[in-house]
């Protein structure tokens, strides 16, 4: 970013100006002598002199140059709760003795100081260096695009004679990555495929879980001869090992409903807060096991596709996805830009409020096609119902949550299992569950 | 906008050194009502007058109240105290001094933000310099009055030529344009 956006070079205060203490100085002092001239009355003077060398003073060190000035957040994107900075750069100027700002952060902004107001004294060294830093602290208390700014600068001259500004300064936007919820298990992807994960194969192959050690094959490589039994029984031995694969997650995320309240002082997170941080969670974590993870976001603003990838940059990716998410319901939605990407032997986990028909047909529809599919309920039990909360809503809201109870009895009943969003160990059970179920199937 | 939720919201939220410079600007205010009684036959209404003021001026620094009150002060000065020279009129200026110097600094920056407190030192030694200067003032004018001189019409038309010669400077001093900072 250049120094001076054009708001703040353009901006009618973005100059040297006569305060109202520098006038007050001088109109004193003018009144006490002209009042001590006009009345013969000395001591007139000597009330009004003092403020007649302060305003000489002022006149003496009014600065010269205009500052040039910029806001700056070094990190472009952060994760939710970590603090980062936000600085105000001004150019030092001669005789420029304070530098001031004061910064408003957006909604899920908190800033330290608590309104961004700074002040610096500028300094010889200051001078040198040829740029005043005034560094507020930032932390954003919510995942998405989250607004640093405006701020606004000014400075002043000795005595408080001459100011510049306030001048305006362009808000910055910074993504805010979802803190992923604590998850994990133990319990193995269903359906393993590839042959770099960590998940151990019921097939022999190239991995780190040791299987057994048996006579030397061609091909088998050198480093796997087991020594010891090869020279006691004069034959040569090697140690075989489990293949480790690797599964392809696909996330779908439903962000058409955002319910309830999200205000982190409060603790209080709404059910799309819950839906995005489960939906890193689960994703971090098979990433971590070496699995592809692709995520699917269904809103109508934000459509947002990530193909299968896996690695730290992948989880990157996945998270800086997750931060553009917002909630739009869709009228429809199409099965097949869902279906898209999922090869058998997917793993599909949709992650998703509930709290409309469409995403639970949508997830016996891929269960019917063959995939396994699990449903992770982000409804808890602390998100309040939308909207004004008087008797008919909060009735209207009851009658909702008991379809909402048939609607997922139904796709239980159809082999789609659904689990509450619960952090640690939600989707446990039903991992094992099923990776039991495909091993029976298999024999 | 509401210019008076404005003002009690900044008073709500002053950081301490700005609660020490409104502090400053009210004992300045009562310390030149004290001088002003003692020095002449003002009365008590004087001091809960400029006490009022001084409440105004804690309130708005940034305004045009504390050089109503400055003008307001000598008013009272040159109607309350009947002597031309009196000793007192130098403390009186050093707190007119500091009632100026502590609205000054006060509206100098955000009401909410902390203060350098070398900020503070370096106006405490400017204060000394220009307080120091003025009370050598003083004791050339009371010298001068010692020692009986006159100035008459031509020393009045002289100041007035003065100060209208000052104020015609100033003002060419302080609309000089800037050096672009583009070029």
């Amino acid at each position: 970013m250049s120094l001076g956006t054009p708001s703040a070079r353009t901006h009618p205060d973005n100059r040297w100006a006569v305060t109202h203490a520098h006038a007050r100085s001088v109109l004193v002092f003018t009144v006490a002598a002209l009042g001590a001239v006009l009345t013969q009355r000395p001591d007139i003077l000597l009330l009004g002199a003092p403020l007649g060398l302060v305003a000489l003073w002022s006149a003496m060190t009014r600065p010269r140059s205009v500052p040039e000035t910029r806001l700056v957040v070094p990190a472009p994107h952060l994760r939710e709760g970590q603090w980062n900075r936000a600085v105000v750069g001004v150019t030092a100027t001669e005789r420029t003795e304070l530098v001031s700002s004061s910064l408003i952060g957006g909604p899920h902004v908190e800033l330290d100081p608590d309104r961004g107001a700074r002040t610096r004294r500028v300094t010889p060294e200051d001078l040198e260096r040829g740029e005043v830093h005034l560094i507020t602290r930032v932390r954003a208390d919510r995942w998405g695009l989250r607004r640093i700014g405006p701020a606004l600068v000014g400075a002043t001259s000795p005595w408080g004679a001459f100011r510049w500004g306030p001048v305006p300064l362009e808000h910055q936007v910074i993504k805010v990555l979802p803190d992923p919820a604590v998850f994990d298990t133990a319990a193995p992807a269903p359906h393993p495929q590839g042959l770099v994960g960590q998940h151990r194969s019921r097939r022999p192959g190239d991995g780190s879980e040791f299987n057994t050690i048996r006579p030397f094959q061609w091909g088998d490589r050198l480093k796997r001869i087991h020594w010891a039994r090869s020279l006691r029984t004069n034959e040569l031995h090697v140690t075989s090992s489990f293949a480790d694969q690797d599964t392809h997650v696909a996330i779908l995320v439903d962000a058409h409903y955002d319910l309830g309240r999200s205000v982190a002082k409060e603790g209080a997170s709404s059910s799309l807060d819950y839906s995005v941080r489960a939906a890193a969670a689960v994703a971090e974590h098979f990433l971590h096991q070496g699995d592809r993870v692709s995520l699917q976001v269904l809103s109508a603003r934000t459509p947002l596709t990530l193909p299968a990838g896996s690695g730290r940059h992948h989880s990157q990716r996945i998270l800086q996805t997750l931060s553009l998410v917002q909630a739009q319901p869709q009228d429809e939605i199409d099965p097949r830009r869902v279906r898209r990407g999922l090869g058998p032997g997917t793993l599909v986990v949709m992650i998703s409020a509930l709290v409309a028909p469409a995403p639970l047909a949508q997830a016996a529809l891929l269960s019917r096609s063959g995939l396994q599919v699990v449903v992770i309920d982000a409804l808890v039990d602390d998100v309040q119902p939308p909207g004004e909360q008087d008797d008919i809503a909060r009735l209207g809201w009851r009658i909702r949550l008991l379809e909402r109870e048939a609607e997922l009895r139904r796709v239980q009943a159809s082999g789609v299992p659904v689990v509450p969003w619960r952090g640690p160990g939600s989707l446990d059970q039903v991992l094992r569950s099923l990776a039991r179920h495909r091993r029976g199937a298999a024999r | 906008m509401n210019p008076m939720k404005d003002l009690i919201e900044d008073l709500r939220s002053l950081s301490p050194q700005q609660v020490l410079l409104r502090f400053a600007i009210m004992v300045s205010l009562l310390g030149f009502a004290t001088v002003l009684l003692i020095a002449g036959d003002s009365s008590m209404y004087a001091f809960i007058v400029l006490g009022i003021l001084g409440g105004l001026c804690v309130i708005n620094p940034h305004t045009v109240m504390p050089g109503a009150v400055l003008v307001y002060c000598l008013a009272v000065w040159w109607s309350g105290v009947p002597e031309p020279v009196v000793p007192l009129a130098a403390p009186a200026g050093l707190f007119l001094l500091l009632l100026h110097t502590a609205c000054a600094l006060s509206a100098a920056a955000p009401a909410q933000a902390e203060l350098p407190a070398a900020w503070f030192g370096q106006y405490a030694v400017r204060l000394a310099y220009v307080g120091g200067a003025s009370l050598a003032l003083s004791l050339v004018a009371y010298a001068h009055e010692a020692w009986g001189y006159r100035g008459g019409l031509t020393a009045v038309i002289a100041a007035l030529l003065a100060l209208g010669l000052g104020v015609g400077v100033h003002y060419w001093v302080v609309t000089t344009t800037h050096e672009d900072p583009t070029t």
